[in-house]
């Protein structure tokens, strides 16, 4: 039987929403078939009710031929179907060995765990497919791309043949991504199928033999690789022609309106995350911090707004030492933040769309009477009004909570609030984490207008596309130190890649 | 003070332990699996009333001991499904639990003996003291490790049991494993939920034998309202200071019980009684203190 996966008809529902409808999907033996699509489209939804983690509505599911229903991952696991989430489902305090085995751990006289027996099982495991992580370490110990190879040999330990992987490359670095898709053509020519959940249609048509595009929760299309270029599936997926290069003018950089001076933070272990940190950014112009995730950008962010202190340095905004200031002067004197986690920091998801707008300036006299004390109601909506219009926000009115909102509209209101207070220094992380490309396109557009208006802006992203789309120059971090500057465009991508993986020196050579 | 700190003490402090350490070893598997159960007092009130009740209703030994376990599981069972299958809060159950349990024992005992506040009826079977052969004889010895009653003995046992389970053994890598990334464990196939209501029917059934412990092992079958004086919350802090690890739980207990131990000696001296009773409790919040710290053990 060639055919792996039959998935006919399915349909999703949560409340109000229809997140599948009627979704027909296969996948064949040694086939690595792409499922792309926008964020909220429906295809993790999809790869979730086959693996079991979510029941479809209607629809049939058949595995190799017979019909099944898949009731929890459990079922999914003795099918065959093994699924690498976005998320890791890893156990930080466990070893790498303890991860791999749980739930299906080798026992000796029926009761103890048979740890030789088990160990015995993994190394031929890595031997055989060629992925090699240190075993009796804790997981949280792990590199990014170590810890992504134990959550696939869990998934394999369980000889599974059917692998989903849901956008497993947003974490690597370009070379870590390029020994992923080098074993996926190897698992596949083994006979074992992929499914490979993605949102980078450059990645896709490198690795994938077969493509299927989604959006709102329907199949809009299903090609071969060479049959469809990359334009074809971005339009697609969002349903319009959109423009994947942002227009702009060669920046016109004035004077320095951040400057840091050996600046050390440390983070929440106490240990060193930002070292000797020294940086200018000049109004006019954006600098994007390229860097894996983990690498010190986090702190450095915070440590600009203010929500976490420096331990040794200076940090200058015209000039003027602003290191000892509190939040609330560092945001008087224009410097505005967009914190990277939008429902953490960035929002308060249950408050309504007006409240959200406000907050943080509620004694302005735009809002309140008497420094805060009452409201301005009709100022408030007025307001409210302008910033759904300005920056398109999908929101029936201004009363309604952000809750049910997408991540991109939420997203924007963040984006709304920040930018109206018409920043001089705009730190601004993962500005398009979890947002459509609709909402990319136009939260690029703005971040370039603002620049143009001539406020200076420090961009952190994990997204090196985006960075390379939107900076005017580019610093790489690499453990709390800055590796490498790049000038301006044109940016090279292989470059940029040795030194967020800290090969600096080899690049020398 | 020789009043006070003699051999006799150590004794008296395993005595004190014993009880806590039950219901702490409870604790540990609730907490390893990621839960907490403020419900394990009241585990322990069931556990010290049933053990008198089933005990003087059967006159049996084992159907009191067994019985205070069960009973003890029965509860936690219920605040297990409220806070795991229905999500509740943990904090308002386990506190309703208590006060529950509280209530339930007190009602039992008047609409069925027509007693109030304390069961005075006898004979309770309870435990004896066992004196261990060659052991006895021996100096010192014979008093820190003889003569104690068998549950005293059956809790060590418990302890190594404990340990084996919960870091030697598939199940317990999986109550590790849901206390450290519940969904990581469910994506590996397993029904954590299930997990989680098995560790509170198993604290359950420990603190109910504890509680027995009390009532028919430390007393000779006597019972009064709400007996345990907060000893389940005692034995959560116990379970939090030995860090989840049946190993630290242990030591953790015998620094508990000997608090309680000098706290009974203090009466001796005449001091204010009152002040007397707090002492537990006040070297429960230095401990916890200090663990907080630091690492301590």
């Amino acid at each position: 039987m060639n055919l792996f996966i039959e998935m006919s008809k399915i349909t999703n529902v949560f409340p109000g929403v229809i997140a599948n409808e009627e979704v027909d999907f296969s996948l064949k033996r040694g086939e690595i078939r792409a499922l792309v699509g926008e964020n909220g489209a429906g295809k993790s939804t999809l790869m979730k009710s086959l693996y079991g983690m979510i029941q479809p509505a209607s629809g049939e599911i058949r595995i190799k031929g017979e019909l099944v229903t898949i009731k929890s991952p459990n079922d999914a696991i003795s099918m065959g179907i093994g699924m690498i989430h976005q998320h890791f489902m890893l156990i930080p305090t466990l070893t790498t060995l303890e991860n791999i085995i749980m739930g299906v751990t080798p026992v000796k006289y029926g009761v103890f765990i048979d740890g030789k027996a088990a160990k015995k099982k993994v190394e031929q495991l890595m031997e055989k497919y060629n992925l090699h992580v240190p075993i009796d370490v804790l997981v949280q110990d792990l590199s990014v791309g170590d810890k992504q190879r134990v959550e696939i040999l869990k998934a394999l330990f369980r000889e599974v043949d059917i692998l989903i992987l849901d956008e497993p490359t947003a974490i690597l670095t370009p070379q870590e991504t390029t020994v992923l898709f080098k074993m996926m053509k190897e698992w596949s020519a083994a006979g074992k199928a992929i499914v490979f959940i993605s949102h980078k249609l450059r990645e896709v048509k490198e690795v994938a033999d077969s493509i299927t595009i989604m959006r709102k929760g329907k199949i809009t299309g299903n090609a071969i690789n060479n049959d469809i270029t990359e334009h074809e599936i971005a339009t697609l997926m969002v349903g319009r022609e959109v423009s994947m290069k942002v227009e702009k003018t060669i920046a016109v950089p004035g004077d320095v309106v951040l400057e840091t001076v050996d600046l050390n933070v440390s983070d929440n272990q106490h240990l060193p995350a930002v070292k000797d940190f020294s940086l200018k950014v000049r109004a006019g112009e954006i600098v994007g911090v390229a860097g894996v995730e983990g690498n010190g950008q986090h702190e450095l962010i915070e440590a600009l707004a203010g929500m976490w202190s420096a331990k040794t340095g200076q940090m200058l905004f015209k000039g003027d030492d602003f290191t000892h200031r509190s939040i609330r002067s560092r945001m008087d004197i224009g410097i505005v933040h967009v914190p990277e986690d939008r429902l953490k920091t960035g929002l308060c998801s249950e408050m309504s769309l007006w409240e959200n707008l406000i907050s943080g300036r509620l004694e302005n006299i735009k809002f309140s009477r008497g420094k805060g004390l009452f409201f301005r109601f009709k100022s408030i909506a007025d307001f409210s009004k302008k910033m759904i219009e300005d920056f398109r926000i999908k929101i029936p009115d201004h009363n309604y909570t952000l809750k049910t909102l997408s991540g991109g509209n939420q997203q924007k209101v963040v984006i709304a609030r920040e930018l109206s207070r018409e920043p001089q220094l705009l730190l601004i992380s993962q500005p398009t984490r979890g947002v459509d490309m609709g909402a990319i396109e136009f939260i690029h557009k703005e971040l370039v207008a603002l620049r143009d208006r001539g406020c200076a802006i420090l961009l952190v992203s994990a997204d090196l596309q985006e960075l390379m789309n939107i900076s005017d120059r580019m610093i790489v971090m690499y453990e709390g130190e800055i590796v490498g500057e790049i000038p301006g465009e044109p940016y090279d991508e292989n470059e940029i890649g040795y030194l967020m993986a800290g090969l600096q020196k080899e690049v020398a050579k | 003070m020789s009043e006070i700190l003699n051999i006799e003490l150590v004794a008296a402090a395993i005595r004190m332990g014993v009880p806590l350490l039950f219901a702490a070893l409870g604790a540990t598997f609730v907490s390893s699996c990621g839960m907490m159960n403020i419900a394990i007092d009241g585990s322990m009130l069931v556990g010290t009333f049933v053990a008198v009740v089933a005990g003087f209703l059967s006159q049996s030994l084992a159907v009191g001991f067994i019985g205070a376990g069960i009973g003890g599981m029965m509860l936690a069972l219920l605040i297990g499904l409220l806070i795991v299958k229905l999500k509740g809060d943990g904090i308002v159950v386990g506190i309703g639990g208590n006060l529950f349990a509280w209530g339930i024992t007190v009602f039992i005992l008047e609409e069925l003996f027509r007693m109030k506040g304390s069961f005075t009826a006898s004979p309770v079977p309870s435990f004896k003291a066992i004196s261990l052969p060659i052991i006895e004889n021996i100096p010192y010895l014979n008093t820190i490790f003889s003569g104690y009653t068998l549950p005293v003995y059956l809790s060590i046992l418990i302890a190594i049991i404990a340990w084996i389970v919960l870091y030697r053994t598939p199940i317990g890598l999986i109550i590790r494993g849901t206390g450290a990334n519940k969904e990581a464990v469910k994506a590996a196939g397993i029904n954590t939920d299930m997990v989680q209501i098995a560790c509170f029917a198993v604290s359950g059934f420990l603190a109910g034998l504890g509680g027995a412990c009390l009532s028919i092992a430390n007393l000779q079958g006597f019972w009064t309202e709400n007996m345990t004086a907060g000893r389940g919350y005692i034995a959560l802090c116990a379970a939090a200071f030995g860090r989840n690890n049946p190993k630290f739980v242990v030591l953790a207990c015998l620094l508990f019980g000997l608090a309680d131990a000098i706290g009974i000696r203090f009466q001796v001296l005449q001091w204010e009684p009152s002040f007397v009773l707090m002492i537990p409790y006040i070297v429960t919040i230095l401990m916890l203190w200090a663990s907080s710290k630091k690492e301590v053990l």
